[in-house]
This record gives C-alpha cells, structure tokens and sequence, in this order.
C-alpha cells in the first residue's frame, strides 16, 4: 500500500515538475533584464509599449465581439437540437469538432480565397470587413468549446419541460430562450465564454494572415526580435488564462440549482 | 345539463405506425374534475397534451365553449399547466415564478404583485415569496407550480401526474388540497394518473382508458361498482376473480370448487356445464358470522395480513381463493392462518363479466 503510494506521489511530482519549472525558468528569466539583479523591467517595458496597448486591446475587443456571435449562434442551436432534433446530436457534434481536425491555416487559406476583394463577399476588401471575418473565423475556431460548454449546461436542466411550463404559460420561443434557458445555463455559457476569450487572445495563424494587429502576431513579433520580453508577454498570456479558468471555477458557485425532491 | 364546456371529437394520434389515441370522443362539464385513469401507454398523457397543444392531433377536434381550438398554439390557449416534474425556474424565486405568466401577458406590476399575493395566500405559502426553488420541500414546489398555473386566471387546469414524484403522505395532503382550491376556483381540472385510489378519491368524473379507447366514463361511484369491461373491473380497485362452471342453467346456479350457489345475475344465454368468471369486491364478502348474506361458501385462511384499521385475509375455496377485508376489532382476534371459515356474499354484489 504504501510503495503504491509513494508510486503515485512520484507521478504526481514528474507531472507537477513538467509543467512548472520550464514555467519557473521563464519567470525567472523574464526578470533578469537588469544585469546582475532581478527586476520587473521587462513587464515595465511590455506594458509601457503602445503597440501591446493596441494589440491587446484589438484582440480583447475581437474576443468580446466572437463571444456574443458565438452565444447568439450556439445557444438556440444547441438548444433547438436537444428540444426538437435530438436525432441531429452526433451530426451537430461531429460538425463542431472539425474546427479542431482542420488547421486554422487550412481554414484561413480559404476564407482568402471564397471572401478576397474580387468575390462575391470582398470581406478582405476593407478593415471593417476583415475584422469580421476574424471574428467570424474565432467563432468557427472556438466551437468545439463553446458547443461543449451549452450542451453540458443544456444537460444540467429539463429543456423539455422547462419549456412547455413557459410555453402554457404564453411565453414564445424569444422569451423562453431569453428569460428562461439562457439565465440557467449562464455559467455554462460564460465557461466557453472564458475559453473562447483565452483562444482569441493567444491566436496567432488567422490574425496574421489575415493582416489583423492583434496579440498573438504582436507576441511573434517581440519574440522574434527581443529576449527578455517575450519572457514576461508568455507569464503574462498565462496569467490572462488562468485568470479565465478561475473566473470559470468562481462562477460555477453560483449557478442556479435545481431540487427534484419527493417532500 | 349545462353546455359542455370542453369537447374532444373523434380525436386521434399516431406516433409512426403506433396509434396512441383511437378517434376518442368525450364531453367535460364546465367547473368539472375529471381524471384520465389508464395504465402506461394507454394515451392519458398524449390526450392532455393534445388539450395542452403540445401535441397535434391527427384527426379530431378539440373545442373550448364552442370554438375550435386545435389549431391553436400552446401559448394562446390560456390554459394553465402542472407538470409531474414541477417545472419550476431554477433562476427565479417562488414571486417570480408566480408571476411570469402574468409578466408575460404584460399585467401593470402592482395588479401582478397582488395577484402572486392572493396565489401565495390561497397555496398557504405567504412569506416564500424571496424562496428559490431548490429551498422549498417538494410539496411546496408543486404547489407553487400550482400557483403559478391558476395565476393568469387560465381557462381550465391540466395535471399531469402532478403527484407522483412526491412520498405517499405528501401526495395525500397535496391532493386535498389540490381539489379544495379547484372547488373554491371552480375551474375546470383535467388530471392524469395511473392511481386508481387517486382518481377515485378526487374526480367528479373518472374516464378509464385503455390503448387508446375509453373503456368507461362516469363518477367514481359507477366505475367502481358498476365497471362495464372486465378492464375497468380489474384495473380500478382490487377485484376477486372465481372461475365457477354453471351447475343448471334454468335455476341459475354455479358450482364453485364444488360448492354450489344462486347467482341471480347469470346471463339468460349461459348453457350447464360451461365455464365462468364471477367477480366482487373484496369488501363485498365479509365472515359469514359477521352479516349473513345469500351466498355461503366455506373455506381455509391462507394469508391474514394486519393493515392497522383493516385486516385482509386469503381464503382458499380450493383452486380459487377470495381476498376480504374486515375491520379490525379490538375486541375480537382476527381468524387464525389454516382456520376453517365460512364467508357470505350478497349475490346482487357479483358481477358476471364477459372479456
């Protein structure tokens, strides 16, 4: 019993140490701008940039913009398959896993070619356009997690019911999603939400070929040409990411629950 | 009679090649409690939601006063709604899940709030108004269920097995209650059970289904004692079943495990020496020494089983046996098991059912 556990601790300890001390070097690293001392010069630098100003800024604004037309998508889809198409479910779950077998460069190389300034829909004809097409093109990327996320939250509450009591009760389809099925799968919406928002801020192929200024391009660019600050731009990606997962976690308290009791 | 004020014609439903609901016609009266009373599968359930307009019918019409609302959308019949499973919003409190048919309908806010006051007042549930659902017991949640479907001021109430996810003690008080404020609101109820004791404590009238037809349809009364198929008379309450043979079919007598009795009720077209079911109630026979009736038959205690107010015993007649159920007595011990007896039984009690 105890060599099985002693076993298990040293499992443990090789994963913990995989992860953390190539995490431990780079944090150490990133605070050795300063010859011969340690120093935040590097972070100072990083933040003091306008170009991560405007970099991290566009990619949030991207993130925001590809959540909202990711809900707006997923939720009465995924809500609709589970009420009414039941049958579709593994099509709809094949369909929202491809964004993970399909590279993002295969999927950008044909967005340039279907959407380019001589098509039919020129969205790579102007800025506005092609910020759409990003946002368009995060959404696809992001909906193997965000589909994952509703249906799981759709799985937690009887969707059939919940729906007919707000149905006799003269409510429509608009209503129900919004005041019924959408407030009770909040927290499983906003775990994608935070999953999606990560993605976007560290996505690199899409923006780029695109031509978009966004984050992920800006952090190739620096690690190209500067030492110690992409060190601190890696912790501070990290540091937006696990900021997201520990949203996910804290809200998950406070999701509505729900009492099937016999008293 | 009163017009009717709910009426089914000729309704019918097929899921794929299943029928479910066989051209069913039935009448309910204004104000009326009526149960839909059938095992699994025999269409309650697809008739109630078909009322409900979760459901279209095939054929068939589904009128209101009059009017014809089958094509109607669920949302706009004004007709309100309990589920078995509750159905509450998780995310709102008792006030607001009271108060979304009415907020849905666009009610002014103070009519709303005193209308989910006067609800919470009539389910005994003032002062939960800031409850959630998942703090309330599950009576407590049926009743806001409840609440929230009478508060629009629906035209008629559906239950749909409304009762059965809750323990047997719940489920009587709840029950009561149920039919204490359907009689105060006197609105027409429709309420579906597989409970043949819930159905008949309950309605004004029974309607007994049975794959996709109505076997009988009347007050709980006459199905209980006058069942029309043999379907009725072994599904509502407990039924003993003997299989006699007609000893002479002139002076209407049957031999029953040798023993041979008058029955008053034998069909005129029973030949001698045939086969035949005779059927009672187990509280039609009682101990020969407690009410002698025409019919005697002697047999052994096979099974007493103490209920508290009512004891039942087995008694073996030979290859039948008859359940009864006697008071108990404090006064009297209950017969012994292998006890030699004699029953009696009124012959007017026995019902001579064909299949």
């Amino acid at each position: 019993m105890k060599r099985s556990r002693a076993w298990a601790w040293a499992v443990f300890g090789t994963g913990v140490a995989y992860f953390l001390i190539p995490l431990i070097a780079t944090f150490e690293f990133s605070l050795k701008m300063r010859r011969g001392t340690y120093s935040w010069d590097a972070y100072a630098t990083v933040f003091a940039d306008p170009r991560f100003q405007a970099t991290f800024g566009y990619s949030a604004l991207i993130g925001v913009c590809t959540i909202v037309v990711g809900v707006l998508i997923v939720v009465p889809a995924a809500y609709f398959v589970r009420l009414r198409l039941p049958h579709l479910r593994p099509i709809i779950e094949f369909v929202t896993l491809l964004p993970l077998i399909i590279p993002p460069i295969i999927l950008v190389f044909g967005y340039i070619r279907l959407y380019n300034s001589s098509s039919w829909l020129p969205f790579t004809g102007s800025a506005l356009a092609t910020d759409l097409l990003l946002v368009f093109a995060y959404v696809t990327l992001s909906l193997p997690l965000m589909y994952r996320a509703v249906d799981t939250g759709l799985r937690t509450i009887d969707v059939g019911t919940l729906t007919e009591a707000a149905t006799i009760l003269g409510a429509n389809q608009v209503t129900i999603l919004a005041r019924i099925i959408l407030p009770n799968i909040l927290i499983a919406v906003l775990s994608g939400a935070f999953l999606t928002f990560a993605i976007v801020m560290g996505e690199f192929v899409i923006a780029s070929l695109l031509s978009r200024p966004a984050f992920g391009p800006y952090l190739q660019l620096i690690g190209a040409n500067r030492a110690y600050e992409p060190a601190a731009l890696a912790i501070i990606s990290f540091i937006i990411t696990w900021g997201a997962m520990g949203m996910i976690q804290l809200l998950a308290r406070f999701a509505p629950k729900t009492a099937v009791r016999t008293d | 009679m009163a017009e009717e004020f709910l009426r089914i014609e000729q309704l019918v439903k097929a899921f794929g090649s299943t029928t479910v609901v066989k051209s069913i016609d039935l009448g309910f009266d204004k104000g009326e409690f009526v149960s839909l009373l059938g095992p699994s599968g025999c269409g309650k359930t697809t008739i109630l939601r078909m009322i409900a307009g979760f459901e279209r019918p095939n054929s068939g019409r589904i009128l209101v006063e009059g009017k014809d609302i089958t094509g109607l959308l669920a949302n706009q019949r004004q007709i309100g709604m309990v589920f078995q499973a509750y159905a509450l919003f998780p995310n709102m409190n008792v006030a607001d899940n009271i108060g979304f048919g009415l907020k849905v309908a666009g009610t002014p806010r103070e009519e709303a709030r005193a209308r989910v006051a006067e609800m919470l007042a009539l389910i005994g549930l003032a002062g939960l108004e800031k409850r959630f659902p998942f703090e309330l017991s599950g009576g407590q949640q049926q009743r806001v269920a409840l609440a929230r479907a009478l508060a629009p001021r629906p035209r008629m109430l559906l239950l749909d097995e409304p009762l059965s996810a809750l323990d047997a003690k719940i489920r009587v008080s709840l029950r009561d209650q149920i039919r204490a404020i359907q009689r105060e609101l006197g609105i027409t109820t429709i309420f579906v059970t597989h409970d043949q004791e819930e159905a008949l404590s309950i309605s004004d009238r029974i309607v007994v289904l049975n794959a996709g037809n109505v076997e009988q349809f009347g007050t709980p009364f006459e199905i209980y004692n006058h069942p029309t198929s043999r379907f009725v008379a072994t599904f509502v309450g407990t039924l003993n079943t003997l299989q006699a043979t007609v000893a002479d079919a002139a002076s209407k007598t049957v031999a029953i495990d040798g023993q041979v009795v008058t029955i008053p009720a034998l069909p005129a077209a029973a030949k001698s020496g045939e086969p035949v079911s005779l059927t009672m109630r187990p509280e039609a026979v009682s101990l020969a020494a407690d009410a002698p009736r025409d019919i005697v038959l002697d047999g052994t205690v096979s099974e007493v089983s103490f209920l508290g107010s009512v004891i039942r015993l087995k008694v073996d007649l030979g290859s039948n046996s008859i359940h009864l159920d006697t008071f108990n007595d404090q006064r009297t011990p209950p017969p012994a098991f292998n006890e030699k007896v004699r029953l009696s039984i009124a012959s007017s009690d026995v019902l001579v059912l064909g299949e």
